[in-house]
């Protein structure tokens, strides 16, 4: 296995912190749609970049949406991005976040079909080709099952990388989170995820209203999150980052650099 | 292929779970698609709507703390979406609304002084001014009220009509700028008449 480079989210409201303890970070997790219409902000990720490497993370591909193509401004900024940045690959979710020019504004679930699929597959096919480079995409939290599915979310995952050749960001903590909310073993859907698709993996902490969690990254990382990473990095043959996210309700900068460094050290064993 | 359709309904479905009903009514769907939209659990649809809602919200309440309480007094029903940069705006005309960044994360919520603009079509104009009276006198909100031909900012009363072609710029706004030169960051607003009305304002810090 590769070494895997740790990193965290770089927020503006941690910016000095994160900076003064940058030798503590191998990258920077960046939001890529803050900067891809916004020059000034690409300025501000170019200076960044000198200092440390960066990671764009993408938010509003919306891969499973059937006009995903048709957004061709969108996507003609992500590949603009990927062409100024490095990175093997460009991050994203599996989820929708737009239709006919209109924004959900939050992630939203994709029904596990094989027409869906047939969807996500062409989608993730040509936006390679525009970008020039693979997509690395994201299991999301979602709210409820949208119903009877052909597939389930590994299996909707392992063909869409069959197909089209891209990786998964395995977020833990949505993995954790939707186990919990839905009821099901988040090892069951390990076991079936093909892991050696797993480039990146997302930690973060969520936060509990009533029964339900919540996808917050608002606290620190839960224990079974970190249970889970034990686990399953040693099998991820392909990991090629572990990122920290933290977005809200910043902890002193002390115990994120804690949380990374054990991440650092479960993640490489 | 009806995905198109289902992923159609879904999406009004989550931004107002009450139409629901009346898409699926109208909706070309296969069995399975209206088999799935039609059980979905109402609950969890109407606390996935609400997530929607809180969570723009709260990027746009972070950073403009007064004005966000201002807009939940004065504009409860008003929904509009707000970008922080020209070239990330989009027409939002199916829905009327206020001051709901797409916050994805504080970044994308509207930076203080930066300019957002906001379409309507006068149809909306008109909804908006049912519920809008004059601003409160100079509190350094910086919000703006909107009539359809009439324009209120701190009290004084702006008539315009489709023959103000181009940039407004009122007395008033000229006395808020040299006011703001003294005080700090205050409200400032322009306006332009089109077709489809076009409404530039730049988004005030609560500094």
């Amino acid at each position: 296995m590769a070494t895997t480079e740790i990193g965290i989210a770089f927020r503006r409201a941690m910016a000095r912190d994160l900076l003064a303890h940058r030798d503590e970070f191998d990258v920077f997790e960046v939001i890529a749609d803050h900067s891809l219409f916004n020059h000034a902000e690409a300025r501000a990720l170019a200076d960044l970049e000198a200092q440390v490497p960066l990671v764009p993370h993408g938010l509003d591909l919306s891969i499973g949406s059937v006009d995903c193509l048709e957004d061709g401004r969108y996507l003609e900024a992500v590949a603009e991005l990927c062409r100024r940045r490095g990175g093997a690959f460009y991050g994203d979710h599996f989820a929708m976040t737009k239709l006919q020019g209109r924004s959900i504004g939050h992630l939203s679930p994709l029904w596990y079909t094989r027409a869906q699929l047939k969807v996500v597959v062409r989608n993730i096919a040509a936006v390679q080709a525009r970008i020039g480079r693979p997509l690395a995409l994201e299991n999301i939290t979602r709210p409820f099952d949208l119903g009877p599915s052909d597939l389930t979310e590994a299996e909707f995952i392992n063909r869409a990388v069959r197909e089209t050749g891209c990786g998964v960001i395995l977020d833990l903590a949505n993995l954790f989170i939707n186990a919990h909310n839905l009821r099901f073993d988040p090892r069951r859907f390990l076991d079936e995820l093909d892991l050696s698709a797993v480039w990146q993996i997302h930690l973060a902490g969520g936060r509990k209203v009533g029964p339900q969690w919540i996808d917050s990254h608002s606290s620190a990382v839960a224990a079974p999150v970190w249970e889970l990473l034990e686990e399953v990095a040693p099998a991820c043959t392909n990991l090629q980052l572990v990122i920290l996210e933290r977005d809200n309700e910043y902890p002193p900068v002390e115990e994120l650099i804690a949380d990374v460094r054990h991440a650092r050290e479960l993640a490489r064993g | 292929m009806t995905l198109q359709a289902f992923q159609s309904v879904l999406v009004e479905a989550y931004r107002d779970p009450t139409r629901l009903a009346p898409l699926l009514r109208r909706a070309r769907l296969s069995k399975a698609e209206r088999q799935v939209l039609g059980g979905l659990d109402r609950r969890s649809l109407e606390d996935f709507s609400s997530s929607l809602y809180a969570k723009e919200s709260q990027g746009i309440q972070r950073a403009f703390p007064r004005t966000v309480a201002f807009l939940g007094e004065r504009f409860p029903a008003v929904y509009m979406r707000c970008r922080a940069r020209y070239e990330e705006v989009r027409r939002w005309p199916d829905r009327l609304g206020l001051f709901h960044a797409t916050a994805r994360g504080e970044l994308q919520a509207p930076e203080a002084h930066e300019i957002a603009r906001f379409e309507f079509t006068h149809a909306l104009l008109r909804e908006v001014a049912a519920g809008v009276a004059d601003l409160p006198e100079g509190d350094g909100l910086g919000l703006i009220a909107l009539q359809a031909g009439e324009l209120t900012i701190r009290g004084e009363r702006i008539a315009f009509s489709s023959a103000h072609a181009g940039r407004y710029a009122s007395p008033v706004l000229r006395r808020d700028r040299a006011r703001r030169r003294r005080t700090g960051p205050q409200s400032i607003l322009f306006f332009q008449r089109r077709p489809r009305a076009v409404v530039e304002v730049k988004v005030l810090g609560d500094d």
